[in-house]
């Protein structure tokens, strides 16, 4: 008799195993059906070296998406644009900065992402963006690799001035050095008995400096006795003096006083007069220097006149005086 | 006791002798004649004034007294000849022609008539040196004489003068002018002369008034 199969059965089976191998390869692809991502550009400066699609890209140490697609920028040749995918909880602002890091010595390059809030509004593409841009900064170990070739210049030219500074007249100086300072230090042990006088010497002075300061104090405890007694009566007739040249210059002050309208007058009107008669003084004496000096030179000519000719309008020619 | 007629011979000898004296002075007072010469009696000098002949209009402004000083005559303008200016820097004077004072009182005396009424501001000379003045007008006068041409139509009188004004309240020089007026001489006579000496200083005054009326406000007094 043969045996009837159970195609509900073995249907049921089949499709079971097959639920349960889908099953199987989402999970071990690690696929979250339920997430949700968004697309971003980031542009580097200069070389993105080990940087690889798939690369992961972390934020805070997480990793939060991938690496979609590394290209050069459409518009500038001298950047990398790349095209990364992150979800959607990420927060994306416009102070997320993208920098590119390596792991450890093995090259292998990430993105770390840092900065951004979550209560900043999202990032969005500007008119003709594919993708909105999160702005790059540059890795500082590409910063140290692209200096390391100064940094072995550097450290080369300081082995050799190094070398110069041990070079070996400068280790003479240095044990010559060494050996003063031995020398010193022996002629100071020697000299112990020297600074012992010394110290002695300085003692004496000390107390010599302590009997002048006494003494000192004395005079000076003199000096003020001195002003005290003196002083007082100096000062009596400074007052005195002080009260005398103060009634004075309150005379001197009341008399102004009684005269200010005579001194206005007289700077007001007087000193113009003074000036014009000054001005008229020194015609008349230049004048009469002049005439000085005629009479010094010809006395005769002064009083009598001088001979000279003079015009006649009969004839228009000068004619002498007399005829 | 003493002889009568010894004393009279005495007496009329010592009156000879006086006689002869004064006789011998009288002679070389004569002597000295050529000398000592008290001038030329010759003709009379013909004496003429300087005087502005317009209307003399006086402000009655108080507060704008301007003090025109003595005026300062350039090359020995001054004095009572007319001075003539010949040919190669010669000078010399007018021939029987005079001023009728000092030049440089007429020149003041003229400007302050003139220039006052084409300004319309108080002028004052010397007779007003005690009175408060704003300011003083300086003259200077560098020529003031008769130039004679090649013939008598070619004479004519040159007329040049500088005015200084100074305010007295601060000492500052609010303008210094210079005019100048060279009118021809119509006939080679004193009168026609003295005639274009008179145009010039009318011409001048007339300019120098224009030039001082706006500026006499800077004179008030108590500016």
């Amino acid at each position: 008799m043969e045996t009837r199969a159970s195609y509900v059965l073995v249907g049921g089976f089949v499709l079971t195993f097959l639920a349960g191998l889908v099953a199987f390869a989402i999970w071990i692809a690690k696929v979250d059906l339920d997430a949700e991502y968004r697309d971003y550009d980031v542009y580097f400066e200069g070389t993105v070296s080990g940087l690889l699609k798939r690369s992961i890209v972390y934020y805070s140490g997480i990793p939060v998406g991938d690496v979609r697609d590394i290209t050069l920028a459409p518009d500038d040749p001298s950047k990398v644009r790349v095209w990364i995918r992150l979800r959607a909880e990420v927060p994306v602002s416009d102070a997320s900065i993208a920098q590119l890091q390596f792991q450890g010595l093995t090259g292998v390059a990430y993105i770390e992402l840092s900065g951004g809030s979550p209560d900043a509004p999202p990032l969005e593409p500007h008119p003709g963006q594919e993708r909105p841009i999160i702005q790059s900064a540059p890795s500082p170990i590409l910063a140290i690799f692209e200096s390391a070739p100064n940094l072995v210049n550097e450290a080369i030219l300081a082995v050799g001035q190094i070398q110069k500074l041990l070079s070996d007249e400068n280790i003479a100086s240095v044990s010559g050095v060494l050996r003063n300072s031995d020398r010193l230090a022996g002629n100071l042990a020697d000299s112990t008995d020297d600074l012992e006088t010394m110290v002695a010497d300085v003692k004496e002075i000390l107390a010599q400096t302590k009997t002048a300061a006494a003494k000192i104090n004395q005079l000076v405890e003199n000096s003020n006795a001195l002003i005290e007694d003196d002083a007082k009566q100096l000062v009596t007739e400074a007052i005195t003096t002080m009260q005398t040249a103060t009634t004075l210059l309150a005379r001197v002050d009341g008399m102004v006083a009684a005269n200010e309208g005579a001194v206005t007058q007289f700077v007001n009107t007087s000193l113009p007069e003074v000036s014009r008669m000054i001005l008229d003084l020194r015609v008349t004496a230049r004048n009469l220097s002049r005439l000085m000096s005629r009479i010094e030179q010809n006395p005769a000519g002064v009083i009598f006149g001088t001979k000279e000719a003079e015009y006649d309008l009969k004839k228009r020619s000068t004619v002498e005086d007399g005829n | 006791m003493e002889n009568p007629t010894r004393n009279l011979t005495s007496s009329s000898r010592a009156h000879a002798v006086r006689k002869l004296f004064a006789g011998a002075a009288a002679l070389m007072l004569a002597s000295c004649g050529p000398l000592i010469s008290f001038g030329d009696d010759g003709p009379a000098d013909d004496v003429f004034s300087l005087e502005y002949d317009g209307a003399n209009v006086n402000t009655s402004d108080m507060a704008t007294i301007i003090y025109v000083e003595e005026p300062l005559m350039s090359d020995g303008l001054g004095g009572v000849d007319v001075a003539v200016a010949l040919e190669n820097r010669k000078r010399t004077s007018l021939q029987g022609v005079r001023w009728s004072s000092n030049s440089t009182d007429l020149i003041r005396d003229y400007f302050i008539r003139a220039i006052g009424s084409v300004s319309g501001t108080r002028l004052l000379g010397q007779g007003a040196i005690d009175v408060q003045a704003g300011c003083r007008l300086g003259v200077k006068v560098w020529a003031f004489e008769f130039v004679p041409g090649v013939s008598a139509g070619d004479d004519r009188v040159d007329i040049e003068v500088e005015f200084i004004l100074i305010r007295y309240n601060d000492n500052r020089l609010i303008g210094q002018p210079t005019f100048s007026a060279s009118p021809q001489v119509s006939a080679a006579n004193g009168e026609d002369i003295i005639d274009a000496f008179h145009d010039g200083m009318t011409n001048i005054s007339r300019e120098a008034g224009k030039w001082l009326a706006p500026l006499a406000g800077e004179c008030a007094l108590g500016e």
